[in-house]
């Protein structure tokens, strides 16, 4: 296999931009990479996105989107993996680089979702899940508080350590400009808020957002390598998992994405945990070996994961705060990673980023994806 | 009041009926009826549920006798606590769990009895 280099990345702000077509956001922002890059060198266009046809009744995005970015001819994908469908299509342009197919591949990962109301947009999000699980009135967010609840009874989890999640991401997406939910929040704030699924809160819950990100994947050497990539998958169904505390389908991933870059988590200087609950940022730590089964609270608790921290977690708002348009989520955390990597990151800066590792859930952790990156010396 | 499910005996794997093949073997799983009894998991109220469902919406995941784990309606929130023992029923394309106390299971009766004999209906007033 080729080693898999990152070229230019980019990020649209994210939040509510109920007025734009996807097609005004995705121009707007694609279109800058674009100018760093001769159009004509780029082989494929891989586009990660939920439910373009349910979010706006589009579909045929592969090809939609290559049109609308004048890339027409190239081979296009549109790869759905839910809410990884980001990380599934970057690693998706990362194999076709890889495997010697394309020289230069551009991941698109995007979703417009706010024109929907809140209720709608929920039970589109909830067509990932089981069907008779969805029978019984289950959502994303409630089988996550089962998920949660049973984290708290089993390793005794205070309400205080997921308070600390919400309030760290909140407090580093204020400073990160493209960020959806630009608001410090406070332990009183978040238990002022209203109850979703009990124990969650709505300070718990990443927000739904529209939003952009795109990165373009090289076999020419640059500052950046795809170390290691990995993905794993599990039962669809809550019910038929082994563990409630433990997503299979990320030990799968990170097993595989460590395998392949020959790291260790100890290796690990910075992560982007897919947070689109508080509590699946603490679970994400354990799932990816960076600390023990029931243990990830504690870490949070002890600041091990601030900025200052030994491993510092979704410093750039994570999806709790940056937002969370599905499809792009994935791409985005590759992208903050990269602007980590590149001294970019402004307030957020962190001192040493060497190798990162960027996690992504799909579904109710039913689909999962691990990426490490690595700068090049 | 029933739970019918799906069992692989090869590999102990049980499923709702929707689940014909076991996804461990791939072999035929067999009809059984299930005995409903079990305890909570985890459990949450939903208080942002999807159309069509209560307000607020009690939802527990409960392990029944045969190891096979279910997700289910509560009727009642007292059914919501981690360990409590509850009843699990098939109920119009869902499933539904009430509590598994003698106290519950006592006052259930009496009602039915009192349904049964019209004539001394005012007394379930005091149930």
């Amino acid at each position: 296999m080729r080693p898999v280099y990152c070229g230019p990345g980019i990020i649209s702000p994210f939040g509510k931009f109920e007025e734009k077509h996807l097609q005004d956001l995705l121009i707007t922002t694609v279109n800058e990479i674009l100018e760093s890059i001769d159009p004509g060198k780029i082989d494929s266009v891989v586009v990660g996105s939920m439910s373009p046809d349910s979010f706006f009744g589009e579909g045929n995005l592969g090809a939609r989107v290559a049109d609308w970015l004048g890339l027409w001819g190239r081979s296009v994908f549109h790869i759905d993996n839910a809410s990884a469908a980001g990380a599934a299509a970057f690693q998706i342009g990362a194999q076709m680089v890889a495997g010697g197919c394309f020289d230069n591949v551009l991941v698109i990962g995007c979703e417009k979702m706010t024109h929907l109301s809140t209720r709608r947009a929920t039970s589109v999000l909830a067509s990932v899940i089981d069907e008779s699980e969805r029978a019984a009135g289950a959502s994303m967010v409630s089988l996550a508080a089962l998920v949660t609840e049973r984290y708290m009874y089993e390793y005794k989890m205070p309400y205080e350590a997921l308070m600390k999640v919400a309030i760290k991401n909140h407090h580093h997406g204020y400073s990160n400009p493209i960020a959806h939910l630009k608001k410090m929040i406070s332990m009183q704030d978040i238990l002022n808020s209203r109850v979703i699924a009990e124990p969650l809160r709505l300070y718990d819950c990443s927000p739904i957002s529209d939003g952009v990100a795109a990165v373009i994947l090289t076999a020419h050497q640059t500052d950046v390598v795809v170390k290691g990539w990995g993905s794993g998958s599990d039962y669809v169904a809550l019910r038929n998992r082994r563990s409630l505390t433990s997503f299979r389908a990320t030990l799968l991933a990170a097993e595989r994405a460590y395998s392949m870059a020959g790291l260790t988590p100890r290796e690990i200087d910075y992560a982007e945990i897919h947070d689109a609950f508080t509590s699946f940022e603490i679970i994400g730590l354990e799932d990816l070996g960076f600390c023990e089964k029931g243990e990830g609270w504690k870490w949070v608790m002890e600041d091990r994961t601030e900025i200052t921290g030994s491993l510092p977690v979704n410093i750039t708002g994570g999806l709790k705060s940056r937002g969370h348009p599905v499809g792009a989520s994935g791409v985005a955390q590759i992208v903050e990673i990269l602007n980590q990597m590149r001294g970019r990151a402004g307030e957020n800066q962190l001192e040493r980023c060497e190798r990162a590792l960027a996690h992504s859930i799909g579904g109710l952790a039913s689909s999962n994806f691990v990426t490490i990156l690595e700068k090049v010396r | 009041m029933s739970l019918i499910l799906r069992h692989c005996q090869k590999c102990n794997f049980t499923d709702t009926p929707h689940r014909h093949l076991c996804p461990e073997c791939g072999q035929e799983m067999e009809i059984f009826e299930a005995d409903g009894r079990g305890r909570v998991l985890s459990f949450t109220i939903v208080h942002t549920p999807p159309e069509g469902f209560p307000v607020p919406l009690y939802l527990a995941l409960v392990e029944v006798k045969s190891g096979f784990r279910i997700l289910c309606r509560a009727s009642h929130k007292s059914c919501l606590k981690i360990g409590r023992s509850v009843l699990v029923y098939d109920s119009e394309r869902t499933y539904v769990c009430e509590p598994y106390t003698l106290y519950f299971r006592l006052k259930k009766w009496i009602k039915n009895q009192l349904k049964r004999h019209k004539k001394i209906q005012s007394v379930a007033i005091f149930f």
